[in-house]
């Protein structure tokens, strides 16, 4: 009988050959300024996006049949895991998740170069040769070094089954919006070069795919969140983000493109910042791309990388190729990406925009210094050290406060030209705001310098977006609309200005959870049935053990009555559990959360007489940062929902502006 | 006498601050693990890392320093610094942001001084202002 796994290497060739033939067309149709030969190329790399998502089926269909012949299924499924995560065993390994990164990276391509407004149609030559190399590159490592249909010589009964850790509800949606996040990406990666190849140098590039940065940026921060509480749930120490390098390998083109994504809006409104524009989505693409470099290269270990193999030693001559060849074609056309207007002064909106860029790429070559230094390390002493969290902290928690004040204060300032006393103005009810909630906090006996700040800034640039929401929804109000419609009639009305309104405030709710980390408490205990132990305002009572069997762990469970000031409030199950196809054993925490604070416990081990490792947090304010992210969603979802992009003209100053400059 | 009293009813402060558990924690915080790739010993989930945390905890209780604790470490399980030793590379990234900042600043006053030397628009008359005031109004009663 032939099964469906059978399908997946000629699908994959042919997959490769369309995309040979795509490209080829597309660069003809570019030289040549032949749009036919342009849309030959599109439709080949249409058909190349349909049979690498038939090999992708056929990797699943092989999956889910147990089909173990395949060296990729023995390895991350077994008979005992369940259909969800036999499924998401598709990414769960370094073949597949190329693969999936592949049917996205095509399929992206096909819709973006079948889809191109009229007034960009011109460049979907040289995008459409973009795009047809980077998916030829990662074809050809699924045809040679990284196939995913490798046969074993003899057949085992069973798989190893999936990571336990993998084993996360998260895990089905968490990677899946990353590479989204870091593929989605390559479509105005593609048509900035175009735009530089072609030329054709106006806004055009970047308003025909905003919709595609704005889906790569929310795919990407959503990820990253759900990354974080995936690590929260499952990695059972207590926190959210370690700084590990894969967790840095996303957030790096996260960093880029949110300076991207703001920049982009001076050259909207202003003509200004196109060499830096593209320049910006240019390194996003290269950092998202070094991030899969960095989780397949084996050269820096984390807990969650893919080690296995030598794909990684591919990417670098192709990361060259992409950075050294776009940074060239930019460097070509310096001439007619001369800014059209100048900053007008210090105090402007451009300015503050400025200073957010440079202190988001800066952020960005922190974490790329501190990912890449123990290489760099090793290479000039011979000696491999690690980087951890004290470095990364020591200069994100400063970067974070500035970036979070000007975040309230951006908004405030006018474009081109401010007086200080109109912003004087408009920054006393944010500045009275902030300020008491630092009297509050310091008077309520708080210490903690950076968790004043925070708080503080937090209270600034919340109340900074309300006034501004109040001021959208004032007109409407005067005409006789209650406050809620009126506020709701001002969003609809510029739905791209109050939902990036509404995803700066989810970034005050998760500044607010990151900051209560000031005020965590931990302990650490070995408890015998009926004894206790004390954390924060919480008593943990160990009650006693449990012992269950499922087809694919031995579960042993700690019962922990959780007392507050005497009066019991939860019962927690934290447990220690063996999975038999792995031979691992894994920790499931167990969470009581709160707005207020999550008790979060985890055993470590159990002694044979039934004691218990206990390690129990107190983390403040957690809830926010999750809470946080759901805001940051709808505001998303509100700036996506809105009426598509046109190219827009140079504006006419704002009425705040004309106020502004009065003598 | 009175700085000195000071001082030492602070250090006294900052020993009843710290809590053996505390400077566990600390130290755990600072060092990377021996025993997962990449991550510190407080955030290592593994079962080895538990026992160290503990001995920790138990160095901490027997009067030892946070950073006696860490050079007792080292010299059993070798570099476990979290933070890079050089001085240069702990201060390239703050070098790179200060460089970018200055850079920025100089190339937008220098834009903007260019601005204000060239001749200043015609600013509105009284006349003027109250039109814009006007059609300002009938934009929002429109609105």
């Amino acid at each position: 009988m032939i099964s469906l796994a059978s399908f997946g290497r000629p699908s994959l060739i042919a997959a490769l050959l369309f995309a040979v033939a795509g490209t080829s067309l597309c660069v003809a149709g570019a030289v040549s300024r032949r749009a036919e030969r342009t849309q030959s190329g599109a439709r080949f790399l249409v058909s190349a996006a349909f049979f690498t998502g038939a090999a992708a089926l056929s990797l699943l269909g092989a999956l889910l049949a147990h089909d173990f012949s395949l060296d990729y299924v023995a390895r991350y499924t077994s008979r005992s895991l369940s259909v969800a995560y036999t499924f998401a065993a598709l990414w769960g390994g370094m073949e597949g998740s190329l693969l999936f990164w592949t049917v996205l990276l095509t399929t992206f391509a096909a819709i973006a170069l079948t889809r191109v407004p009229a007034a960009t149609a011109r460049l979907t030559g040289w995008a459409g040769a973009v795009l047809g190399v980077v998916a030829l590159f990662f074809l050809a490592l699924l045809a040679g070094p990284a196939d995913p249909f490798t046969r074993l010589g003899a057949v085992p009964p069973d798989g190893n089954g999936l990571n336990p850790l993998l084993q996360s509800p998260g895990m089905l949606i968490h990677p899946p919006l990353l590479y989204a996040g870091f593929v989605g990406f390559s479509i105005p990666f593609a048509f900035a070069l175009s735009a530089l190849l072609t030329g054709r140098l106006d806004d055009s590039w970047f308003t025909a795919t905003r919709r595609w940065t704005l889906l790569a940026w929310s795919s990407l921060s959503i990820g990253i969140v759900l990354g974080g509480a995936w690590a929260y749930t499952e990695l059972g120490w207590g926190g959210y983000w370690a700084w590990d390098p894969v967790e840095n390998a996303s957030f790096m083109p996260w960093l880029t493109a949110t300076a991207f994504l703001h920049s982009v809006v001076i050259q909207e409104k202003r003509r200004m910042f196109k060499v830096w524009n593209v320049v910006l989505i240019l390194l996003t693409y290269v950092l998202a791309v070094f991030g899969t470099f960095l989780t397949r290269s084996g050269i820096l270990s984390s807990i969650h990388t893919f080690t296995e193999g030598d794909t990684g030693k591919w990417f670098l001559p192709f990361l060259a190729v992409m950075l050294l060849g776009g940074l060239g074609v930019v460097a070509t056309r310096l001439d007619a990406l001369r800014s059209e207007n100048r900053f007008d002064s210090l105090l402007s909106r451009e300015s503050a925009f400025l200073l957010n860029n440079v202190l988001f790429v800066a952020a960005a070559f922190t974490v790329l210094w501190g990912t890449i230094f123990p290489i760099v390390n090793e290479a000039l002493t011979g000696v491999r050290v690690s980087v951890g969290p004290p470095f990364y902290n020591s200069v994100f928690i400063p970067l974070g406060l500035v970036l979070l004040a000007l975040t309230g204060l951006g908004p405030l300032v006018s474009w081109r030209r401010m007086r200080p006393g109109a912003l004087s103005g408009l920054v006393r009810l944010p500045a009275a705001a902030a300020a008491s909630v630092a009297l509050l906090l310091v008077a309520t006996g708080v210490r903690s310098a950076g968790a004043v700040a925070a708080f503080s800034l937090c209270a600034f640039t919340f109340t900074a977006i309300a006034a501004e929401f109040a001021r959208g929804g004032r007109v409407y109000r005067r005409a006789g609309a209650p406050w809620p419609q009126a506020v709701a009639a001002a969003t609809a009305r510029n739905r791209r200005r109050y939902g990036g309104y509404v995803v700066h405030l989810g970034v005050v709710l998760i500044v607010i959870g990151f900051a209560g980390a000031a005020f965590r408490v931990e302990r650490q205990d070995l408890l015998r049935i009926g004894e206790s132990m004390a954390v924060g305002e919480y008593t943990l009572v160990y009650r006693g053990v449990e012992t269950d069997t499922t087809p694919e762990k031995d579960i042993v469970q700690a019962n922990l009555l959780v007392e507050r000031e005497g009066e019991p409030v939860a019962m927690l199950r934290p447990q220690r559990n063996v999975h038999r196809a792995q031979r691992q054993a894994q920790s499931e925490v167990a969470i009581r959360t709160t707005p207020v604070d999550d008790l979060y416990v985890v055993v470590t081990s159990f002694d044979s007489d039934g004691a218990a490792a206990v390690r129990a947090f107190v983390n403040p304010l957690t809830w926010w940062i999750w809470a946080g992210a759901v805001v940051m969603a709808a505001g998303m979802a509100l700036i996506l929902g809105g009426r598509r992009a046109q190219p827009t003209v140079a504006p006419a100053p704002s009425v705040r502006e004309t106020v502004a400059v009065r003598p | 006498m009175k700085a000195r009293l000071v001082a030492v009813a602070l250090a006294s402060l900052l020993l009843v601050a710290a809590s053996p558990q505390d400077v566990a924690s600390d130290v755990a915080d600072e060092i990377m693990s021996p025993f997962c790739p990449g991550v510190t010993l407080h955030d290592c989930p593994s079962g080895e890392a538990d026992d160290l945390r503990r001995e920790i905890v138990t160095m901490a209780e027997r009067g030892m320093s946070k950073e006696e604790i860490i050079a007792a470490l080292e010299a059993e399980y070798g570099p476990l610094a979290a933070t890079p030793e050089s001085p240069f590379a702990r201060l390239l990234p703050w070098a790179a942001a200060l460089v970018g900042v200055i850079a920025a600043g100089l190339l937008a006053s220098r834009f903007a001084a260019r601005q204000r030397s060239r001749p200043a628009p015609p600013v509105l008359s009284p006349a003027q202002r109250a039109r814009v005031d006007e059609e300002l109004q009938r934009f929002r009663s429109e609105a």
